[in-house]
């Protein structure tokens, strides 16, 4: 970069906002994790926020909660999203158009997708209206409980109404460059659909996949919007957690809060590395995000 | 054919059904199990509407300017490294655009809660430009992308046989540069504006309450038991940005047509 | 020398003489000059906004009153209570001087912890000449903490169950509501605590089963606290199974509670409110059979107050609009379950006949309880101290406990 000054030049107005407020406030949340630059308390403990933590179980509990969730729902909208980008690709291009309604869930922010999920999963709720309206229950005690569960269907449900539209954008731009005289090829040599899908198309979405995945993935891990209208009990994703602390408790508290935020920061760049080994491992050409 | 209506009929159903609920619940009065669709009607959630529109039109408002100012903001901070991202190689190129694109892939939480205290020292917390920083912040990596992408979709030979003919630098910025990334812009802009329009917890983090927001105004009714109110004030939230993509839309194709592009 | 020392300290004197205002003055008196500084003005009130009820009657009837009444905009800011004193708090950490909040709605541990951290202006109350209309005796404590003229009361709220009529036969005690919820399994739930109303509700259930609300009435006493609890855990814990959901989760809110009643997926609901459910009756949410009930032992009462932030930007404003709410004619109007239904904080005899009559002819609607029957039952709320190790405990026993 030395050899270059005026590319220097052009990343300021890049990297000034990028060091003075993202790295900035990472810079803060691990220092105030410390007990450094917390107004006018004082702490003997500089590692204080993180034994509390460690003390407690729930934070464990709550970040495998999380990372079961996401994973979960991640992986669920990347097989929704990329079948269903492959089908409507697969049509004759003129309808490509109609299936347009798909993005609705892409412009409904995350607090609106969370109340939806109340109304439609409710034991009392249009679901279980329809269910009883077809027969399927005498009465809404006999419909499972879905909301507010150790389970998370709420959750994972409701990300994946969001997600897999995500990654049909993603899927669909990239099967829009696929020369499909390799298909006609592999059709000609007599390949099944299914084995067409696996062996050709497959690979060569993944760099997509990938992308989405470890965007989603995170996403949904450290997410506040949607669990916080949703609302959850025991033991309930992180970022609750940390909302819980920083507003509902004392002050003198918020080093637990700062604590959990770098161990969340902490934990995502992991998740970053360990993906980019594993897609690098996986297809070492391919651009990765 | 089939397969046409039947992939249409599963994404109506998957996608498009839970929002007509919404819709059945903003007019009801009450819905009681099983009913399949409310038995009752009225327009208890429409005077809401009425009733409250100088607010509820004054946090759409606030939403959508501060959604476009972040849209602003973050074309400023990435046109140009987009440029040197797509153009030049050069030492550390890699591990800077990767690090460029973290903003997006960590939890926002997890930086915001520090630039918040930040905020508060500067002055800038409880404003609206504390808001739109901490937005643009969260989303540039959208315009980073898209713009680059942009870059490489056309030629710099353009570029040099305008400089050759003696163009300034900012003369080839706005008369060829910007018209010809326009759709890079349009599309990194459409995803910064929808992120920031949809975000809840950072403009009430940063906002403190005081920067209005459509998400802070109906987050509340949203928890509430009076579900018909939720509902519409729900289905206004997608008035804005469906109304706004139709207009950019409109106003992009006569801006090509205009200029013989198209 | 010495004499040098007395000419400074007369003329000190006479600074403080001068420059500060004469707080003998009567509050008529300096509160003609708070209208005055507050003509053309914007209030911001941050509030709960999980009520449409509420908010209507705040953004339909206040609002335009003292708009046209006092040239004040009042603006509705929803927000928790204990989020707004956090924010308050940081502010006064970094020495923010001027803030963003004019007026807070807020009571219980809130206002202690904001007190504790002398996070608001006063004493107010008394500067305000509908203040006078009050029994000061009735708003001496909030949630056992000294107010102070701190804050300034604005309603008056007693904890109710609500049942459908034709649907349930309700318990009357708290012995009985163990039995009941036997007989109808996943019935019946509560808000998770720290929710304002499922806090209550096992605050009600403590005075219950530990000897009534007396004993607690002396300050904090961890001794006795620690005594009396594991009857409390034991309680919960022991309906538990048949709970909602079998009590492995919890409403997170009242307002989520409130839903599953509406819908009938619960056949008991409760309310800090006495007269919603009339309210919703006439909103056509809840049934026409729908009506409420107190417990045996008695039933808890707060006072709700509003209170101004050290920091706020417009403390002449929120003080007009303050003595507004507390006004005979916002108060009665307030009071209307076609309104709200929310109970006045005024004392009727300090009112003229005119007014006495409005209150007393007030329609509450059938499924509220008679005056007399709620003022039989009340008891005072907790002090603070117990609310606190009363939620931190029960999401240890009750929620994660086994």
């Amino acid at each position: 970069m030395m050899r270059h000054p005026r590319v220097l030049l052009s990343l300021l107005p890049l990297l000034i906002p990028f060091a003075a407020i993202f790295l900035g406030g990472i810079i803060i949340t691990v220092l105030q994790s410390l007990g450094i630059l917390m107004f006018s308390y004082h702490y003997d403990d500089i590692f204080f926020g993180y034994r509390e933590l460690l003390a407690d179980r729930w934070f464990v509990e709550s970040a495998l909660f999380s990372l079961y969730v996401a994973a979960t729902a991640t992986t669920i909208a990347i097989i929704f999203g990329t079948l269903f980008a492959y089908l409507i690709w697969r049509l004759p291009h003129r309808y490509h158009g109609r299936t347009v309604i798909y993005k609705v869930p892409l412009i409904l922010p995350h607090i609106a997708v969370g109340f939806m999920a109340v109304i439609l999963l409710a034991k009392t709720g249009v679901l279980a209206a329809l269910s009883y309206q077809l027969g399927l229950i005498d009465s809404f005690t006999q419909f499972p409980d879905l909301l507010y569960r150790a389970s998370g269907i709420d959750i994972i449900g409701a990300y994946v109404y969001k997600e897999t539209p995500f990654v049909m954008v993603l899927v669909y731009a990239m099967l829009s460059r696929f020369e499909s005289r390799l298909m006609d090829c592999a059709k000609m040599l007599g390949a099944s659909p299914t084995r067409i899908f696996f062996t050709l198309i497959l690979p060569f979405l993944m760099p997509a996949i990938n992308t989405s995945f470890i965007i989603l993935f995170i996403f949904s891990f450290g997410g506040f919007d949607l669990p916080f209208v949703l609302g959850d009990s025991y033991p309930g994703m992180i970022s609750i957690r940390i909302y819980d602390y920083f507003f509902h408790k004392d002050l003198a508290l918020r080093p637990v809060a700062m604590a959990m935020l770098t161990l969340i920061f902490l934990m995502s760049l992991g998740f970053i590395i360990a993906y980019l080994k594993i897609a690098g491992k996986m297809m070492p050409a391919a651009r990765k995000l | 054919m089939i397969r046409v209506w039947g992939l249409l009929g599963l994404f109506t159903l998957m996608f498009l059904a839970p929002v007509a609920v919404l819709a059945l619940y903003a007019l009801s009065s009450s819905w009681f199990f099983p009913e399949l669709v409310p038995a009752r009607f009225d327009t208890r959630s429409f005077s809401y509407l009425v009733q409250h529109r100088l607010d509820i039109a004054l946090s759409l408002l606030s939403s959508t300017l501060y959604s476009l100012a972040a849209v602003a903001v973050t074309l400023i901070m990435t046109v140009l490294p987009a440029k040197q991202f797509a153009r030049l190689d050069f030492y550390g190129k890699t591990v800077l655009e990767g690090l460029f694109l973290a903003p997006a892939l960590i939890p926002p939480m997890a930086f915001a809660m520090g630039a918040h205290y930040l905020f508060l020292r500067v002055g800038i917390a409880d404003t609206g430009l504390g808001v739109v920083l901490i937005l643009s912040m969260y989303s540039y990596p959208y315009m980073l992308r898209a713009l680059s992408s942009g870059y490489q979709t056309y030629s710099r030979d353009i570029e040099l046989c305008a400089r050759n003919m003696g163009a300034s630098s900012w003369r080839i910025l706005t008369t060829i540069e910007l018209p010809l990334l326009l759709p890079a812009i349009v599309a990194g802009g459409t995803i910064v504006f929808l992120v920031s329009f949809s975000e809840y917890f950072l403009v009430f983090l940063i906002g403190g309450g005081t920067v209005p927001s459509y998400a802070g105004y109906i987050f509340p009714l949203l928890n509430s038991s009076d579900k018909s109110v939720a509902s519409l004030l729900t289905l206004l939230f997608l008035v804005v940005p469906i109304a706004l993509f139709i207009l950019i839309d409109r106003i992009v194709y006569n801006a090509y047509r205009k200029r013989g592009m198209m | 020398m010495n004499n040098l020392r007395l000419t400074f300290a007369l003329i000190g004197f006479c600074f403080l003489a001068v420059f500060l205002p004469s707080s003998r003055g009567s509050a008529e008196d300096s509160f003609a000059e708070k209208l005055r500084q507050s003509e053309g003005t914007t209030v911001k009130w941050f509030m709960w906004g999980g009520s449409p009820t509420i908010n209507n009657w705040v953004d339909g009837f206040v609002a335009p009153r003292v708009k046209q009444r006092y040239n004040i905009t009042l603006q509705r800011v929803p927000a928790d209570a204990a989020v707004f004193v956090n924010k308050l708090l940081t502010e006064k950490q970094v020495g923010k001087a001027t803030g963003s909040m004019d007026l807070l709605w807020i009571n219980g541990e809130n206002f202690k912890n904001a007190r504790e951290n002398d996070l608001l202006y006063g004493p107010v109350a008394g500067q305000l000449p509908n203040f006078t209309l009050v029994d000061p005796a009735t708003v001496t404590f909030d949630f056992g903490y000294p107010v102070e003229e701190y804050e300034i009361p604005y309603g008056r709220a007693q904890f109710v169950f609500e049942y459908d009529s034709a649907a349930t036969t309700p318990p009357r005690s708290f012995a009985e509501l163990a039995e009941w919820v036997q007989a109808n399994p996943g019935r019946f739930t509560y808000p998770k605590p720290p929710d304002f109303t499922g806090s209550a509700f096992i605050r009600q259930a403590f005075y219950a089963l530990t000897g009534g609300h007396e004993q607690y009435m002396n300050g904090l006493d961890e001794t006795l606290y620690q005594e009396k609890a594991p009857k409390l855990w034991a309680y919960l814990n022991s309906l538990k199974p048949y709970l909602w959901q079998q009590g492995r989760t919890y409403p997170k809110d009242i307002g989520a509670l409130d839903t599953l009643f509406e819908r009938g997926e619960v056949l008991l609901n409760m309310s800090y409110h006495q007269a919603s459910a009339q309210s919703r009756i006439i909103q056509g949410r809840y049934r026409h059979t729908v009506r409420t009930f107190v417990m045996d032992k008695g039933s808890i009462f707060n006072t709700h107050f509003t209170a101004i932030p050290f920091n706020a930007p417009n403390k002449a404003g929120a003080m007009v609009v303050a003595n507004f709410l507390l006004s005979p004619e916002a108060q009665l109007h307030k009071n209307n379950p076609e309104n709200w239904g929310d109970f006045t904080v005024l004392d009727l005899s300090r009112l003229d006949e005119k007014e006495r009559t409005a209150f007393a002819t007030l329609n509450l609607g059938e499924a509220t309880l008679e005056l007399a029957e709620l003022a039989a039952a009340a008891v005072p709320e907790i002090p603070s101290g117990y609310l606190e190790w009363l939620e931190r405990d029960w999401e240890r026993f009750v929620l994660r406990g086994r």
